[in-house]
């Protein structure tokens, strides 16, 4: 995957602001599970959750689940959406 | 009215309303009853009321209030009212009737005090909720409101059976927790229906997106959380259900991802956050079902936002799909900040609704040392936002601008009701103790503490940036997922050609052999001679030598004889029908 430019500013600004809110506003951190009271955890647990569940969601989708063939009426999805659209 | 059981207000305003042909009168009282019953819920019914009846000599309870049902009731007086404001462009009155005979329904198994009186409005929320999808004029919607209703019906009976085993079994009529017997199953089972509770949640994601657009409000606010509420009630403490909660959160968030009908997306996210509460209901501690009814209060506030939101832009927009959509945001300006009002409460967004209720399912699993359940709703918690924060506002409305797409105004009253639902997203967000002081159980959680202030907003921002990132994984694909309704839907063509078509053939068969003989034997008693003339022909004789020769050779018929034969004929058609 390539990175860019201004998703590497996001992520940079973000943990930037992630790093400083923890550190002045955050006395105390709750232990919930394994490794939820490091420093930043939950930047990087949001970060990787989300490409976590595209990632595999998509997989699953195309690998089993999606057809682009309507399996109960035998339509094709593309020309069912363009009716559809243009009723 | 302080015995009165709020249904029936509902319901006779639903009836009311098929009956009067003003559109303004109609208009009101749609508005009017559930308002009634949210100010019966506040100052006349209080914890404690009830209304007793004996009938065939059994003691039933339609009415009984304690601190569930009433939070439960004030939501969805609450829901319906808005539903009612978001409606006021309809002029139709069978929907409308429906849409209050559906939230009068589950009002009325919010309080229901025993199993039969549960029974009958649990059937009852079925019908008329499936006459809001057969409404809904989208070409799968009638096919996908009987489909609906089928499932709803399995449901009722399972449930129905196990109220039957139990009440045998010499069980109590009173609705209150169940014992692991078949009974308790079994009546799990027919709630599990409801709640959709995965593999059985198909119908959800199936049916209401092919509702009307005011339909759809209705459709996410009550069903699933009535369900909630009878799980509550009485399975509470149930294991099973933390396990089967957890993966609800879990495969609505995945299946989201897959979706291209902005609907669907928004139904298979209802089966994610009822999730938590079916979570919260297995935990069964005082805080769990807090936080059970709380995230159900909240959920029904900004679910309803949200699925005003896709409506507003499907009726602006006539395109329900993704790949449909984009580029429009500054024609929807309202719509989009009303709907992302509802996106941040639903994904929990510090000083929004769900940020004080979803949390408080999380912290009754925290409290019992459930971190592997408190680290995968955390999981669920960023796919909602995913989708609901990010990828569904930015596919309808953002994007570069499309002019092939018009965008029509959207009626004043969808508008009102999105700003009422919003208002209250934030209000109870801002000032959780408005919620809390309604609970049942007396609440000792603080949602906002620095920790989980900052740890939220960590987590929620990150996201937001993977999403970014992979945002064009994130498109629309045209195509059809596969869910637990195919296996359903796909028997039943065998399911018509080996059992249906047989046994219709069967029945057919004897229908006409029934109407036959009935036939002939009514003409034979009314005017004998013809009938006799008619046998006479059948046997061949009448035909070589003319009726006049064959009635001289078999003589006048015999009237007592054929009197005897009718009462014979038609006395064995009865024994065979007392028999079968």
């Amino acid at each position: 995957m390539r990175i860019e430019r201004s998703s590497l500013i996001a992520i940079i600004i973000g943990l930037v602001i992630s790093a400083g809110a923890e550190t002045f506003l955050v006395d105390y951190r709750h232990r919930l599970f394994w490794g939820s009271e490091n420093f930043l955890f939950w930047a990087a647990g949001g970060l990787f959750a989300c490409l976590g569940i595209v990632w595999i969601s998509k997989w699953l989708g195309h690998a089993f689940l999606m057809r682009t063939k309507d399996p109960y009426t035998g339509d094709h999805l593309d020309t069912v959406e363009e009716n559809r659209e243009n009723e | 009215m302080s015995s009165l059981p709020p249904v029936i207000i509902m319901l006779v305003a639903a009836a009311l309303v098929t009956l009067i042909p003003n559109l303004n009168i109609r208009r009101l009282i749609t508005i009017g009853a559930p308002l009634l019953v949210l100010g019966q819920l506040f100052w006349v019914l209080d914890d404690g009321s009830s209304w007793n009846l004996t009938w065939l000599s059994l003691e039933l309870e339609p009415l009984r209030v304690d601190g569930l049902s009433l939070v439960f009731g004030y939501v969805f007086a609450i829901a319906a009212t808005l539903g009612g404001i978001y409606a006021w462009h309809l002029n139709d009155r069978f929907q409308q009737s429906a849409a209050l005979g559906y939230a009068g329904t589950s009002i009325g198994v919010v309080f229901a005090g025993d199993l039969l009186t549960l029974i009958l409005f649990w059937e009852l929320m079925a019908l008329t909720s499936a006459y809001l999808i057969w409404a809904g004029g989208f070409p799968q919607s009638r096919a996908a409101g009987t489909r609906y209703l089928y499932v709803h019906m399995a449901g009722g009976s399972v449930l129905l059976a196990g109220i039957l085993l139990h009440l045998g079994a010499g069980g109590s009529l009173d609705f209150t927790i169940f014992e692991g017997s078949v009974a308790g199953w079994l009546i799990l089972g027919g709630f599990a229906i409801n709640a959709a509770i995965v593999p059985l949640h198909a119908w959800l994601s199936d049916a209401y997106p092919e509702a009307g657009i005011t339909g759809s409000v209705f459709l996410s606010a009550f069903t699933t959380k009535t369900a909630v509420y009878v799980l509550a009630r009485g399975f509470a403490g149930w294991e099973l259900l933390i396990f089967l909660g957890v993966i609800m959160a879990l495969y609505g968030v995945v299946f989201a991802v897959l979706e291209n009908d902005i609907r669907r997306l928004l139904a298979y996210h209802i089966i994610s956050q009822v999730g938590y509460m079916v979570t919260a209901v297995g935990i069964g501690t005082e805080v769990a079902l807090n936080g059970a009814a709380s995230h159900a209060f909240a959920h029904v506030i900004y679910k309803g936002l949200l699925f005003m939101g896709a409506g507003a832009a499907i009726y602006a927009t006539g395109r329900r799909t993704l790949t449909a959509l984009g580029g429009i945001s500054d024609r929807m300006r309202t719509v989009v900040v009303l709907y992302m009002i509802g996106a941040f409460a639903i994904s929990a967004f510090p000083l929004f609704s769900g940020f004080v209720s979803k949390s408080m399912v999380i912290f009754a699993a925290e409290e019992e040392h459930m971190s592997w359940v408190v680290a995968l709703l955390y999981l669920a918690s960023v796919g909602t936002f995913l989708h609901t924060g990010l990828k569904l506002p930015y596919f309808i409305w953002f994007g570069p601008r499309r002019d092939d797409i018009k965008v029509n105004p959207v009626p004043r009253g969808m508008i009102i009701a999105m700003l009422f639902a919003a208002a209250l997203c934030v209000g109870i967000g801002v000032y959780p103790s408005a919620l809390y002081d309604v609970l049942p159980y007396a609440n000792h959680y603080e949602p906002y503490t620095s920790d989980h202030v900052v740890s939220t907003l960590q987590m929620l921002g990150f996201t937001a940036i993977g999403a970014w990132l992979l945002r064009h994984k994130l498109k629309g694909e045209s195509s059809v997922t596969l869910d637990t309704d195919w296996f359903y839907r796909k028997a039943q063509t065998p399911v018509r050609v080996l059992i249906q078509r047989p046994l219709e053939q069967f029945f057919t068969f004897f229908e006409r052999l029934v109407h036959f003989t009935a036939r002939k034997l009514s003409l034979l008693a009314m005017v004998p001679a013809a009938g006799w003339a008619g046998i006479l022909k059948r046997i061949g004789y009448a035909q070589r030598n003319g009726n006049e020769a064959a009635l001289a050779f078999l003589g006048r018929p015999p009237i007592g004889i054929v009197i005897a034969a009718i009462l014979l004929t038609f006395s064995i058609v009865f024994l065979i029908g007392a028999l079968t």
